[in-house]
């Protein structure tokens, strides 16, 4: 929290740097103040990061790997392996995870990958670099997409609208995390909740509290993102839509963490039932690479297949139960029940997650429904 | 939220309910901030 309202205080005081500086510098100011700021605060992660574009780049451009398209994929692969030596838990145990590398690993994968595909052309250095090195979502995303930060630097101009439009959502993002994913969802429910006498209620309160505090708390750092980004003139991707207003489980993760969802549909899902032509096995292959993007481990390896098996569930009750379907989506007492549905569906999968072991999980549930 | 306002108030009545509106989030972000390790600090509640 303290180094994400450190970064918007950063773009505050710059902001008006940014706009008296001519067109053709606004984006080198903006990757030289990130760069000067993660040097002090993250040399190690601006390195990791500097050196994977660096290799990305060179592999672009003096094409190394001549047999067929082996160093476009090569590039695809390059920025991964950080992420997985990171995240595994070896790595965890040792080191300390370099500031903001799921993100920027992640926006890597998504130039090499696109350019794989021939949709973007092959980045200069400074635009790729004017890319990543932008501070705003540095630290907890979105993972937005180089056409759309490009199309927004080239129509940068001062607009008083977005200035106060990022002003208001930098104050949504705060009052999102302090109040409502801070205090209410991370004292005030689980203090009710110890308080009760009924321990089923207490556990369904503390399950209520988590979801809605890892809500709270990550739409509070994506709107602080998105507000810093239109200081500055950028308008920065939204990543989360009500996602507790869906009525299926497959609206909800096109609601929920959308920057991160569309990437794994682009990027997994799409080209595993291009190869395989199989649709089941490559929505389960992206709903791990989901969940396998917060940790590496055993708990959520489970729950991205849960998650899988629910979107599947959506998907064919659609088809075997026509009726309910147009029930849920149609009539408004059936929207209601389909976003009860949803949000406890979710909850309680969110016990996996807090749960440390095997025999922790099947306490909870045990606590929970018996 | 203000051009929201703009909608269905005049502007000066726009302009007092999202001045109130904005110290009313401020004032919830600094309320939640001075609660730390179970008590308000500033506040001594």
């Amino acid at each position: 929290m303290k180094l994400q309202a450190l970064f918007v205080l950063i773009v505050f005081l710059t902001t008006p740097l940014i706009w008296r500086v001519p067109v053709f510098w606004k984006a080198n100011c903006m990757a030289g103040i990130t760069f000067l700021v993660l040097s002090f605060i993250a040399p190690l992660s601006l390195l990791l990061m500097l050196l994977v574009a660096i290799s990305q780049w060179l592999i672009w451009q003096f094409d190394f790997f001549q047999s067929g398209r082996i160093g476009y994929k090569i590039t695809c692969i390059l920025p991964l392996l950080p992420l997985v030596f990171y995240k595994t838990e070896a790595g965890v145990q040792h080191w300390l995870i370099p500031l903001g590398l799921s993100f920027y690993s992640f926006r890597q994968v998504h130039v090499a990958f696109e350019v794989y595909k021939g949709q973007i052309q092959k980045p200069s250095l400074a635009s790729y670099f004017q890319y990543l090195l932008f501070l705003p979502v540095m630290l907890i995303g979105p993972i937005h997409r180089m056409p759309e930060f490009k199309r927004s630097l080239r129509r940068m101009k001062w607009n008083a609208n977005y200035f106060s439009e990022g002003l208001e959502r930098i104050l949504y993002g705060f009052v999102k995390i302090k109040f409502l994913g801070n205090f209410l969802c991370s004292l005030e429910i689980p203090q009710i909740a110890h308080q009760t006498n009924h321990f089923w209620l207490r556990l369904y309160l503390e399950v209520v509290a988590f979801t809605g505090n890892a809500y709270f708390q990550f739409a509070g750092f994506s709107d602080l993102a998105i507000g810093s980004g239109l200081l500055w003139g950028i308008k920065v991707m939204e990543n989360f839509n009500a996602p507790f207003m869906a009525t299926n489980m497959q609206e909800f993760w096109q609601r929920w963490h959308i920057s991160l969802s569309s990437w794994c549909r682009d990027y997994v899902f799409y080209p595993l039932l291009a190869l395989g032509r199989n649709r089941w096995f490559a929505l389960i292959c992206a709903m791990l690479v989901l969940a396998l993007w917060h940790e590496i481990s055993f708990r959520y390896i489970v729950w991205g297949i849960i998650q899988g098996l629910l979107i599947l569930l959506t998907v064919t009750s659609r088809k075997k139960l026509p009726a309910l379907s147009v029930f849920i989506n149609q009539h408004p007492a059936g929207r209601w029940i389909g976003r009860l549905w949803v949000f406890h569906l979710f909850s309680f999968s969110c016990i996996i997650i807090g749960s440390e072991g095997i025999s922790s999980l099947s306490e909870n549930f045990k606590n929970l429904f018996f | 939220m203000y051009s929201w306002l703009l909608k269905y108030f005049r502007k000066p009545v726009a302009n007092l309910l999202i001045f109130i509106w904005y110290l009313l989030l401020i004032i919830l972000v600094l309320f939640a901030s001075d609660f730390q390790a179970g008590r308000f600090h500033y506040l001594q509640w």
